[in-house]
């Protein structure tokens, strides 16, 4: 059962980290700044910008 | 008494990989079940990670979990972040899978499913799980530079500068071979069209929805968007039986390369948020979820390969593409065995996360062998078609025959048996009118992957859901991969551009975005389009050329692993880099010389182009093909030039190379390495 648990958080884990919510909880978390809409844009754009400067692997 | 345990369970995998092997081997005019390739390709990747993955994160790299990581060290909440080891692992792979391990080990599967099978086994093994890994260590230690500073730091500036222009014309191939498979998995499909086509204003609602509705929910986003592109494909059947929508959606292979050019060109030219970010969300999670899907299906349907294990075409005529088992197996393969992108990812994003050095060995390692894994299950779902049904798919009308009395003949001549009547019923059981000369690999794995679905649950009432599942599936990806690389071609050309005339670097200028995409999307949409109206089919000449390029990036990565391994004072190991990259060198050179020099016009860019400027001097081309001819006459000579390049900028960074390890092997250069020095690690054990 643990390791059922430990497989679901890590697969939750990945997900999370695939999706930038756990890159921007760390965001929120290193800045100390609630959650509002113009924070996500600020995180977001900023991310992406850098995220789509490198290509995407064939 | 564990380590006896741990060498009882050690050899005993060995025995497995070897009766596998011995099961494969032996198997001759007889179907081989999947299951044996699927335990040897388990056995042999688990044993490379346990033993030649190791021996070189100990004895070569000396990994060392006291020293920070660039993670560690330059901690910022964005980029440098220490990581978990197994969400860093699944961020790794989703960044390194993409079409090519599924397309390349498709087409590949006309020389039969056994030399596609070892190269994959032991290329990624020795070769690509070793790049990844030397590379990724090499970025680490170095605060997690690119591949491009450390070819510059390592060998010198023009190693930085050639692979800086490698990857911008390697993206442009990339980019117009992926999207000729998208082509050609739609043409005259108004199912598998509808579907792709919906995909755009989902990711617009799901940009939307993100942006203003629900900001930084993206999970709950993706699962709104997966929810909404099963819908879509739902729709696409009743589309297809439609009268008045399914000839609005029934497009032919050049209408529908213009709207993928157009596509891109508004992808990267419209805000990130608002159609890019969105579809890769959805995308990712559906290519590992689809994965993962396939190989649950491959181990309960574990289907026969009814492929034989090599086919008469390793003699170099095969219909797909031209060309010997050697070298063209080798290129036409890449991904899953070993890809030069691999090299950018690992020299990006992922160096930038590592909590500690030891956790480079899964992650750069196991990831790759991972995807060689996912290699593996394509060539089983493709090599479980019926022979002639696979190369009914994949073999362009210009080689086999344009009707279906023609092909099938042709194809049934080479000890392939298939009829019309056979394909006519499989067409219509997936949802297709046709499904003959669907060259690029897409359309052939969809089928074999629909089959297995199909036979895991749902049986064959459901194969027409499978299949366009399938074709989504490769579809929405592709695109994603399109509408990345054509924004991050417009990013490089304007780092270049703008040393030329300054506005034009800037990003957020408008005439400089929109002048660039258009540059970018130009170049690659004019190789599509020469794919799209080859007679050959397209892929015969764009996929190898694409291969050459990938594999030569890869010998680039090499390059500069060997050279950190020498200054390391590791030269006794550089065989570990090297046995790879010569291999690489001799069969990339040896197929770059091929595809421009070879006499055979099927084979040889320049061959062809000389075959038909002969046939328009003596007057065998009608007045009305004659413009066309002139353009592929041009087109061939175009590939032979772009082919050259290619030879000449990785010749120029190879001799750079051995220049650097000469000197430094002989000590007349220094050592001076741009490692960065020892830190001891702050992080408690218990956060690791």
């Amino acid at each position: 059962m643990r390791v059922l648990a430990r497989l679901w958080t890590t697969l939750v884990g990945i997900a999370r980290e695939l999706s930038d919510e756990s890159a921007y909880a760390r965001h929120l978390a290193y800045t100390g700044r609630p959650h509002s809409m113009g924070e996500w844009h600020s995180f977001s754009d900023a991310r992406l910008r850098r995220k789509y400067q490198q290509g995407k692997c064939c | 008494m564990k380590r006896q345990l741990h060498t009882f369970v050690w050899a005993g995998l060995a025995v497995v990989a070897a009766i596998c092997l011995g099961a494969i081997a032996t198997s001759r005019g007889e179907p081989v079940n999947s299951f044996w390739i699927i335990a040897a390709a388990v056995s042999i990747f688990l044993i490379g990670f346990r033993f030649y993955g190791k021996f070189i994160a100990a004895k070569v790299m000396a990994l060392d979990d006291r020293r920070a990581t660039p993670a560690e060290k330059f901690r910022d909440g964005h980029d440098f972040e220490p990581t978990n080891k197994w969400i860093l692992f699944g961020h790794h792979f989703a960044a390194i899978a993409g079409p090519g391990p599924l397309v390349g080990p498709t087409l590949a599967a006309q020389f039969g499913y056994l030399p596609g099978l070892l190269w994959i086994l032991f290329g990624a093994v020795l070769g690509g799980a070793v790049q990844d890994f030397t590379i990724l260590f090499c970025s680490m230690r170095r605060d997690g530079k690119s591949l491009g500073q450390m070819a510059r730091e390592e060998i010198g500036k023009t190693g930085g500068l050639v692979a800086l222009v490698t990857v911008l014309l390697i993206m442009i191939i990339l980019l117009a071979v992926v999207a000729l498979v998208v082509v050609n998995a739609l043409k005259g499909s108004p199912w598998g069209t509808f579907t792709i086509a919906a995909t755009m204003p989902i990711a617009v609602f799901m940009g939307l929805y993100l942006r203003y509705w629900r900001p930084g929910k993206v999970l709950e986003c993706s699962a709104i968007g997966f929810v909404l592109v099963l819908l879509a494909v739902f729709g696409g059947e009743w589309v297809a039986h439609s009268a008045s929508w399914a000839p609005l959606f029934t497009m032919s292979g050049i209408a529908l390369a213009f709207a993928i050019i157009v596509y891109g060109f508004l992808a990267s030219a419209l805000p990130v948020w608002l159609l890019l970010a969105p579809r890769d969300y959805l995308s990712t999670f559906i290519k590992l979820g689809v994965i993962l899907l396939l190989a649950l299906g491959i181990c309960i349907a574990h289907p026969r390969l009814e492929l034989p294990p090599l086919t008469q075409f390793t003699n170099g005529l095969g219909p797909i593409f031209a060309g010997k088992i050697f070298p063209f197996c080798f290129i036409t393969i890449a991904c899953g065995a070993i890809s030069g992108f691999h090299a950018l990812i690992s020299s990006g994003t992922t160096p930038k996360m590592i909590t500690r050095e030891w956790h480079a060995w899964p992650i750069g390692y196991g990831s790759m062998l991972l995807e060689g894994f996912v290699g593996i299950m394509a060539l089983v779902a493709a090599a479980s078609l019926a022979p002639g049904v696979f190369f009914a798919v994949n073999s362009p009308g210009g080689i086999v025959g344009a009707t279906p009395a023609a092909a099938t003949a042709t194809i049934t001549s080479w000890g392939f048996p298939v009829t019309a009547g056979h394909m006519a019923d499989l067409a219509r059981q997936v949802g297709e009118t046709s499904l003959f000369s669907r060259t690029g690999g897409a359309p052939s794995l969809a089928l074999g992957m629909a089959h297995i679905f199909a036979r895991t649950g749902g049986g064959d009432a459901i194969l027409s859901f499978w299949y366009h599942f399938a074709i989504m599936f490769e579809a929405l990806f592709i695109l994603t991969i399109i509408d990345a690389g054509t924004r991050v071609g417009r990013f490089m050309l304007q780092d270049l551009l703008g040393h030329i005339h300054k506005p034009l670097g800037r990003v957020h200028w408008m005439p400089g975005i929109l002048s660039t995409s258009a540059l970018i999307v130009g170049a690659w949409g004019y190789f599509l389009y020469q794919g799209v109206v080859d007679p050959l089919g397209g892929i015969n000449s764009l996929w190898p050329l694409f291969g050459i390029a990938n594999q030569l990036l890869s010998a680039i990565a090499l390059c500069v692993a060997t050279t950190v391994f020498i200054k390391m004072h590791r030269a006794k190991y550089i065989w570990i880099t090297g046995v790879p990259l010569v291999w690489l060198l001799i069969t990339t050179f040896t197929a770059g010389w091929q595809k421009i020099f070879s006499p055979e016009p099927r084979l040889g860019f320049l061959a062809q182009a000389n075959a038909l400027t002969s046939a328009l001097a003596a007057g065998r081309v009608t007045a009305e093909h004659a413009a066309a001819t002139q353009t592929q006459i041009f087109n061939n000579r175009l590939d032979a030039a772009v082919c050259a390049i290619f030879m000449i900028l990785v010749a120029v960074i190879v001799l750079d190379s051995f220049r650097v390890w000469y000197g430094l092997l002989r000590g007349t250069r220094s050592a001076a390495t741009s490692e960065a020095p020892f830190v001891l690690t702050q992080l408690e054990a218990e956060s690791l």
